[in-house]
């Protein structure tokens, strides 16, 4: 079967699988005894199993399998979870993302037997259950056992199934009564898979027909699989034989029936088996078959029984009176509970945004044509005021296609920070709060790396080693936060620790070593400043290099990414108390509400995410700071940037004694910038400048406007 | 009238290639559910002639399913889909009134074998 059309489907879902798995057992970690979260493994490592044999990676296949296998042992509680197990069940973990890797690099798990974790699931295993590994070992041999047996035996397979007294007087019963009992031979496909379990389906449509009274082998031997490929049945029924040997034929993957009415003569006479070892078996077959179906396989299923319903409870779904049972710390299993959904490709969903920008551009158009026609008709305003309603809706919809939590990125941190932990052996705790807050897909795709390094950074040089912690008089356990939240139209990430902050003065000195600023700077510089320094290339001021951060690339790499996401990071950090690294990113980037200016006789729009006010200045108000203009606007002193020269707009320019000045801000600053023309609120569609024109200061991209004229889009950041 | 399939599995790949194989062989599919609730809840939707229905999965799992299919409609026809090593469950589940099953990973043949036989 080709299955590479389902590939993409399996890496989506393998990965989510793996990253269930690594918060289970993240989770597992802390509580051993969880059954719930036992089980959520289990489930995973089974359905992983699955799908890895249908697509045909055998190694990954083995791989998950053995994984169950350690699984079900701590299920059924012959195996306690360690230490140990944790982190060969981590490494593990590290193996199928490998594979995955593999597959989605070049459609092959590759070649790596993974045959040393093979080994240690098997001897943890081993160690702890003796049991299941005799188990396993003694299935073939049973087997070798079997088939010895078989060949050569001169009478009818079903004349050699014991019967005693009781069982032959019942035949004879049930021939008087009409009945008739026939014995039947039933022979399973060799490639049949769990071949008990297809005996078992035979045993009952059989039962079907009529009254399964005695077998070989016994029942039980039946369904534990001792058996070979064929199995005898003698049943007493109603109908021909012939109905009894096609009711058995038709259940799927039987090689043959055979079969005959049963001579009480000839039957229960078994030519070459001794007594001793017919003997257990005899006595079975005095139970009458319903018995035994009855009371064989709930055995084992009971208990199972119980562990689901728990197991239910504690997913909270179990719709059971069992309300009662105090819920134990639920596990995250909720994720596979989510809503209907499907799968689209990024890329259809970039092609439907380009429409939809298309049709907004198509609408402005129209909107500014009736505009400027006195004499259109009421009707023709009232649709285009609903075409406008629709496509910003259409707009909002597709925008909110494209979201999707950040949690994608941050759910791999728990992990990653419990590997640091151990790697620096430093005891740590990772809060994180707002994982649900949703970005467009391709910001939080990018969002990975810088947060990861930001984290490693806080781990590694933010948090101080036990020791120092306990003579500051901290919890020896450290803390790293990871919060999100929307403010407005941008989502806020902030990194958060509780270790040493930012030593200013490191900088300072490194920064002089390194002559990255002269002595009479250094003099100068505000903190904030100095610590700005740290994002600049190949600065790095932890003392040591280890292998998890301070290899020189880092900072500048986490600003450079956030900037390309138009978006910006800023620190704040108190010496011995901690640092904070926050990251401000816009929701979208494709089309944004903006606010129409004039300058001269050139048009800008200015983001609204960045507008704080709009202000009436009148020229007495401006004064002269240091050689710049500036505004007292309600206390606080902000600068004054006339756009018409920092533009460089060609026009006259009007001197006035009323300014109109639009207050943008970037970050906690601010700034007024001084326009001519209040044109309105749009909706606008970001058009990058292209490669050509990247050292462009004030603008960060263009836009078409309804009647096809471009506009140019301030950025706002770079005139504070 | 090409007969009805209901879907059962917690993994959508698997769902989509089950999916595949059924229309390919004429077959209609009724709906698909990713859990045994959601699986009880399209049966009563849908009433389909034949319902696939995979051991392991959330919520509920395929055999409390199957008993309140079953429940639902005694002559509800299930086919089980299991991994190697379920046996007691493939048994159990047996026990309760399912009319077949297949072992993953899953060969199409075997499937449609099932599917067929069952529904005949």
């Amino acid at each position: 079967m080709d299955v590479s059309q389902y590939l993409d489907m399996f890496l989506d879902e393998t990965k989510e699988h793996l990253q269930n798995l690594n918060d289970q057992i993240m989770h597992l970690e802390e509580e051993p005894e969880d059954e719930g979260t036992i089980n959520e493994i289990f489930r995973a490592a089974h359905t992983l199993k699955g799908m890895a044999g249908t697509m045909g990676f055998q190694r990954m296949q083995t791989l998950t399998h053995d994984m169950e296998n350690v699984f079900s042992e701590v299920r059924s509680g012959n195996l306690k979870v360690q230490p140990k197990i944790i982190d060969v069940l981590f490494s593990c973990l590290d193996a199928l993302e490998e594979y995955t890797k593999n597959i989605q690099e070049t459609s092959d798990e590759g070649t790596n037997d993974n045959e040393e974790l093979i080994r240690a699931l098997n001897e943890c295993l081993k160690k702890e259950a003796p049991a299941s590994q005799d188990k396993k070992a003694s299935t073939p041999k049973e087997k070798d056992k079997k088939t010895d047996e078989v060949p050569s035996q001169p009478a009818e397979k079903w004349e050699q199934v014991a019967l005693n007294d009781t069982l032959k007087n019942a035949i004879k019963e049930a021939r008087a009564d009409g009945e008739e009992c026939y014995g039947i031979n039933v022979k399973i496909q060799e490639k049949c898979l769990l071949k008990a379990a297809r005996a078992f389906l035979v045993v009952r449509t059989v039962g079907e027909k009529g009254e399964i009274i005695a077998s070989n082998p016994s029942m039980a031997d039946i369904e534990d699989e001792k058996f070979d490929w064929d199995f005898t049945l003698v049943v007493i029924s109603s109908a021909s034989l012939e109905e009894v040997i096609k009711a058995a034929g038709n259940v799927s993957e039987i090689e043959n029936v055979t079969g005959g009415i049963l001579d009480l003569d000839k039957a229960g006479v078994f030519p070459g088996k001794a007594d001793a070892d017919q003997e257990p078996k005899q006595k079975e077959s005095e139970q009458t078959a319903a018995e035994k179906k009855e009371e064989q396989p709930s055995k084992a299923p009971q208990d199972k029984a119980e562990e689901k319903e728990e197991d239910q409870t504690e997913e909270g779904t179990a719709a059971t009176a069992e309300g009662s049972q105090t819920e134990k710390k639920a596990p995250p299993a909720g994720k596979h509970a989510g809503g209907k959904t499907i799968r689209v490709d990024i890329e259809k969903l970039d092609e439907l945004m380009n429409l939809v920008s298309e049709l907004i551009i198509a609408k402005n158009s129209i909107v500014s044509a009736t505009q400027e026609s006195l004499h259109a008709q009421k009707g023709l305003k009232d649709n285009v005021e609903y075409l406008e309603r629709v496509t910003s809706n259409l707009h909002e919809s597709v925008m909110k296609a494209r979201m999707v939590p950040i949690e994608n990125v941050t759910n791999k941190f728990p992990r990653m920070i419990r590997d640091i932990s151990k790697k620096l052996d430093k005891k740590m705790e990772l809060y994180m709060t707002g994982e649900d807050t949703e970005l467009d897909r391709t910001v939080v795709d990018e969002l990975g790396d810088p947060l990861m390094h930001l984290l490693r950074n806080s781990a590694d040089h933010g948090l101080e080693e036990e020791s120092v912690r306990i003579s500051r008089g901290k919890n020896p356990v450290g803390s790293i936060f990871l919060d999100a939240r929307q403010v407005g139209n941008n989502v806020v990430i902030e990194v958060r620790d509780d270790g040493n902050g930012i030593d200013v003065e490191a900088i300072k000195k490194k920064a002089l070593e390194r002559g990255v600023i002269t002595a009479e700077a250094a003099e100068t510089m505000t903190d904030k400043e100095l610590i700005d320094l740290l994002f600049l290339p190949s600065f790095s001021t932890a003392k040591k290099v280890t292998d998890v951060s301070g290899r020189g690339v880092g900072l500048d790499v986490v600003k450079s990414k956030i900037e390309s996401l138009s978006g910006e990071v800023e620190v704040h950090s108190t010496l011995g108390e901690g640092s904070t690294w926050t990251i401000r990113l816009p929701m979208t980037l494709a089309i944004i509400k903006a606010l129409m200016v004039r300058v001269g006789n050139e048009k800008y729009a200015i983001p609204l995410a960045s507008i704080l006010s709009i202000e009436s200045i009148h020229r007495g108000d401006i004064k002269t700071i240091q050689n710049r203009e500036v505004i007292n606007l309600r206390g606080d002193v902000i600068p004054l940037v006339r756009l018409f020269d920092v533009l460089e707009v060609v026009g006259d320019k009007v001197p006035a004694e009323e300014m109109t000045a639009v207050v943008v801000k970037k970050g906690d600053r601010s700034a007024a910038l001084v326009i001519d023309e209040l044109l309105g609120q749009l909706e606008i569609v970001i058009k990058p400048l292209g490669k050509y024109i990247k050292q462009c200061k004030y603008v960060s991209g263009a836009t078409i406007l309804g009647d096809g004229e471009v506009a140019l889009i301030l950025d706002a950041n770079a005139c504070v | 009238m090409a007969k009805s399939v209901l879907i059962c599995d917690d993994a959508a790949f698997m769902r989509m290639m089950i999916r595949d194989i059924l229309t390919k062989n004429g077959f209609v599919v009724a709906g698909e559910a990713e859990n045994g609730v959601r699986a009880i809840e399209k049966y009563k939707e849908t009433n389909p002639d034949l319902v696939l229905m995979d051991i392991t999965m959330p919520e509920m799992d395929g055999i409390q399913a199957l008993k309140e299919i079953r429940k639902e409609n005694g002559d509800a026809k299930v086919v089980m889909c299991s991994a190697m090593g379920q046996q007691a469950m493939v048994i159990e589940s047996i026990q309760a009134g399912a009319r077949d099953f297949i072992v993953k990973p899953f060969q199409a043949d075997r499937v449609i074998e099932a599917v067929r036989k069952v529904l005949e």
